[in-house]
């Protein structure tokens, strides 16, 4: 159990009063044992070698970063290669055998690609879910990324994820979409 | 987050959160421009409704040396009731004088006049309420691939099923 986390400070402080500097997160259940997750549905070129700690700093906190490096049940990498086009779909999808997934993503574009990476985290049940993840991305010269994640996960379950990019040169694009699904 | 560090790197983002009773959806972009000729768009939408809380935080940072950068962040909040509270911080740091930034931000409740505009064309209240609703997030939607796109309208009518007014 972590008492307390805080999470999203804002770069430049505001009125305190406004109680918006940052958000504070108390009593969050963290699992110590991380079981396998298996329902992941791939779409598209991906590998498992994504190679250990990087000094990155991600803004979710050391304890969920460590959790993301170290423990990790799920690690893909997906590498547009160069002057090719390359298309990947990752669906995680929750259920009661698939509580708990930790994933740690690389995503590395070439020079002269175009490519469309989607992922989507959902819970088809009325389950209480852990997700914890970090996605990394280089993209390199005269290449065009589009990222979509799709956030379906319910009301129950505790969400934390975070993406970095690098851009050089390059065009990328980024969508975002963070619903939510009744019990 | 995002780091523009080869001249000319480009980056868009478009973002939608919908947070419910209960519930505190803080979500953000950063974008740091490191190199010349970098541009970058931010595009958010929130909804909240039932005492739904909606943060959003931005950070657009154009470095010394990012010399004739363009940005230009938007970010929009609808509140569906008055219990539901919506927050926006974007930050701009500008460290250059050679740049193009534009910067607009919108909160606001829905607006009781064009409900009633849309009931006088024969609409009911939720139903007018649920198309405002659906054209605020329709230049979300309309980037998403269209299976999402379908999936995030479904949702929207699921939740403002006489969920409303």
């Amino acid at each position: 159990m972590l008492q307390e986390l805080k999470i999203n400070e804002t770069p430049v402080r505001t009125s305190r009063n406004l109680n918006i500097n940052n958000i504070k997160i108390q009593n969050i259940e963290i699992p110590e044992t991380i079981g396998k997750f298996e329902n992941v549905n791939i779409i598209g070129q991906v590998t498992e070698d994504v190679k250990g700690s990087y000094n990155l700093t991600y803004g979710l906190g050391n304890e969920l970063e460590n959790q993301v490096q170290q423990k990790a049940n799920r690690k893909f990498k997906i590498v547009v290669e160069k002057n090719k086009n390359q298309n990947v779909e990752i669906d995680f999808n929750f259920n009661s055998q698939n509580l708990t997934l930790i994933d740690n993503i690389e995503i590395i574009a070439n020079e002269n690609t175009e490519s469309t990476i989607t992922i989507k985290y959902k819970s088809t049940e009325n389950i209480k879910a852990y997700h914890n993840g970090i996605i990394r991305v280089l993209a390199k010269k005269n290449c065009k990324l589009n990222i979509i994640i799709v956030n379906l996960m319910n009301t129950e379950s505790n969400n934390f994820r975070v993406l970095k990019i690098y851009l050089k040169i390059m065009q990328s694009q980024l969508y975002n979409c963070r619903l939510w699904r009744k019990k | 987050m995002s780091f523009l560090n080869g001249e000319g790197a480009k980056t868009e983002y478009t973002g939608i959160s919908f947070a419910g009773a209960g519930q505190n959806l803080d979500t953000g972009f950063k974008v740091i421009h490191n190199a010349e000729n970098t541009s970058s768009v931010v595009n958010s939408k929130s909804i909240s409704k039932n005492g739904g809380k909606c943060t959003y935080r931005s950070l657009v940072r154009i470095s010394e040396n990012a010399k004739n950068s363009k940005s230009s962040v938007s970010c929009e909040s609808l509140m569906l009731d008055d219990i539901s509270i919506s927050d926006t911080i974007p930050v701009n740091d500008i460290r250059n004088d050679e740049v193009e930034f534009s910067h607009e931000a919108k909160i606001g409740k829905i607006s009781d006049k064009a409900i009633f505009y849309l009931m006088s064309r024969g609409l009911s209240e939720e139903d007018a309420k649920a198309m405002i609703v659906r054209g605020f997030a329709y230049p979300i939607s309309k980037e998403l691939p269209v299976e999402y796109a379908v999936e995030m309208n479904n949702l929207i009518n699921l939740e403002l099923e006489g969920a409303i007014g």
